[in-house]
């Protein structure tokens, strides 16, 4: 099984009551994966599955992809404005307005590699930076997604990779929310990191 | 169904020319593949992607309780603290699938469902979430498929977002990301 909770590809049995549920500790011992596969490979992510045998023998598989973790930068200047971009999307065919951030290069820490990434495709150069949060985005992809509040901006050149074109704009969170929040579909991963800030008592004011 | 956004499925639809669409491989749960487009600068460039049904999550509200499911995620090797939800089925409506992922996980019947939002959880992955609250819902018998395994519990709404994410190691993006908005939209 996989994702969002889509069917399952069970074999075999089917399950015994809750009631006779292993307790907790034994549980992960009964689960073990008995084969896994590469499917195809890309520049950015492999794609394959796993078989897995559950507690009462049944094998079912489980598919993933497996892409770069990335980091989304919840960046407030000095005015208490929250920096987002608008930049499109060629996978998912349309612009996306979503805080700025990018892909967590190899041995790159979450942080180092949000600073890094508000940096390049806004100029802002943070003077300090936290670790929010860091959570499984969808469970079809064996990535993360972490969070970093970053403060103490100054503005200097923005240097963007060829092909990167976005737009830059700063504005009060309840501004950049409404903002987000009125795409159809919104993107999940700034709003979701301005929500885990805010949660956080991390930003100064609050949504009006 | 006009009022639920999905991922456009149209070449035609998108801003920047796609001059070529390849799906590379399909499985039972998803397609996977790339689109060659081209950008503004004229170059040509591919952008990959998988393609999953849509899914829907019910932040359910029982008395001052969210209604969660707790089950074991072989990837992550633990059980999990998650709001009930599932794939859509080909052609089914968002807010019946939410009402039966609900019945099905929890055997909880809603008879109003909220819809608080629609979003991407991840730029590499074609698909949208849709995000129902559902307000004091009739508790029942739960109706799981054949593999599942899922404990219902209770947990008070306003420790609902400290309990998803005190859990170890990174925090499920699918309880985190509706909890959040559910509260943002005065539900929590």
């Amino acid at each position: 099984m996989s994702g969002d909770g889509a069917g399952d590809d069970t074999e075999l049995d089917s399950p015994s009551p809750l009631s006779e549920r292993p307790a907790e500790a034994d549980v992960a011992e009964e689960w073990s994966v008995v084969d896994s596969e590469t499917v195809w490979e890309n520049p950015y992510f492999s794609a394959g599955y796993d078989a897995v045998e559950g507690p009462h023998g049944e094998i079912q598989r489980w598919y993933w992809i497996d892409p770069a973790d990335v980091v989304a930068v919840v960046a407030e200047t000095d005015a208490g404005e929250v920096v987002v971009v608008e930049q499109y999307d060629g996978r998912l065919g349309r612009p996306l307005l979503t805080c700025p951030g990018g892909g967590v290069d190899s041995g790159e820490s979450f942080v180092d590699a949000g600073v890094r990434e508000l940096r390049e495709e806004t100029g802002y150069r943070a003077g300090e930076a936290e670790l929010v949060s860091t959570y499984y985005p969808t469970a079809w992809a064996r990535m993360q997604q972490a969070v970093v509040y970053a403060t103490d901006l100054e503005m200097d050149e923005p240097d963007r990779d060829d092909g990167e074109h976005l737009d830059v704009y700063t504005a009060s969170l309840a501004a950049v929310l409404d903002a987000l929040e009125s795409r159809s579909p919104a993107f999940g991963v700034g709003l979701t990191a301005l929500l885990a800030a805010r949660e956080a008592g991390l930003l100064s004011f609050e949504r009006s | 169904m006009d009022e639920y956004p999905t991922v456009p499925a149209s070449v035609e639809a998108a801003d920047w020319p796609v001059l070529d669409v390849e799906t590379v491989w399909e499985n039972a749960f998803f397609a996977a593949g790339y689109d060659a487009v081209e950008r503004p600068t004229g170059e040509r460039a591919e952008y990959y992607w998988i393609e999953p049904a849509d899914a829907v999550m019910v932040v359910a509200l029982d008395g001052d309780d969210v209604v969660m499911v707790e089950q074991y995620r072989p990837r992550a090797r633990r059980r999990t603290l998650e709001l009930p939800a599932g794939g859509i089925d080909s052609g089914e409506n968002p807010e019946t699938a939410a009402r039966r992922e609900l019945r099905e996980e929890t055997g909880y019947v809603a008879d109003d469902l909220a819809h608080v939002e629609t979003y991407f959880p991840s730029g590499w992955v074609r698909y949208v979430r849709h995000v129902f609250v559902a307000e004091d819902p009739n508790p029942g018998e739960q109706a799981l498929d054949d593999g599942e395994f899922v404990d219902v519990t209770r947990v008070p709404a306003d420790e609902a977002i400290d309990r998803v994410r005190d859990q170890p190691g990174p925090t499920d993006g699918g309880a985190l990301t509706p909890l959040s908005l559910a509260r943002d939209a005065g539900y929590l």
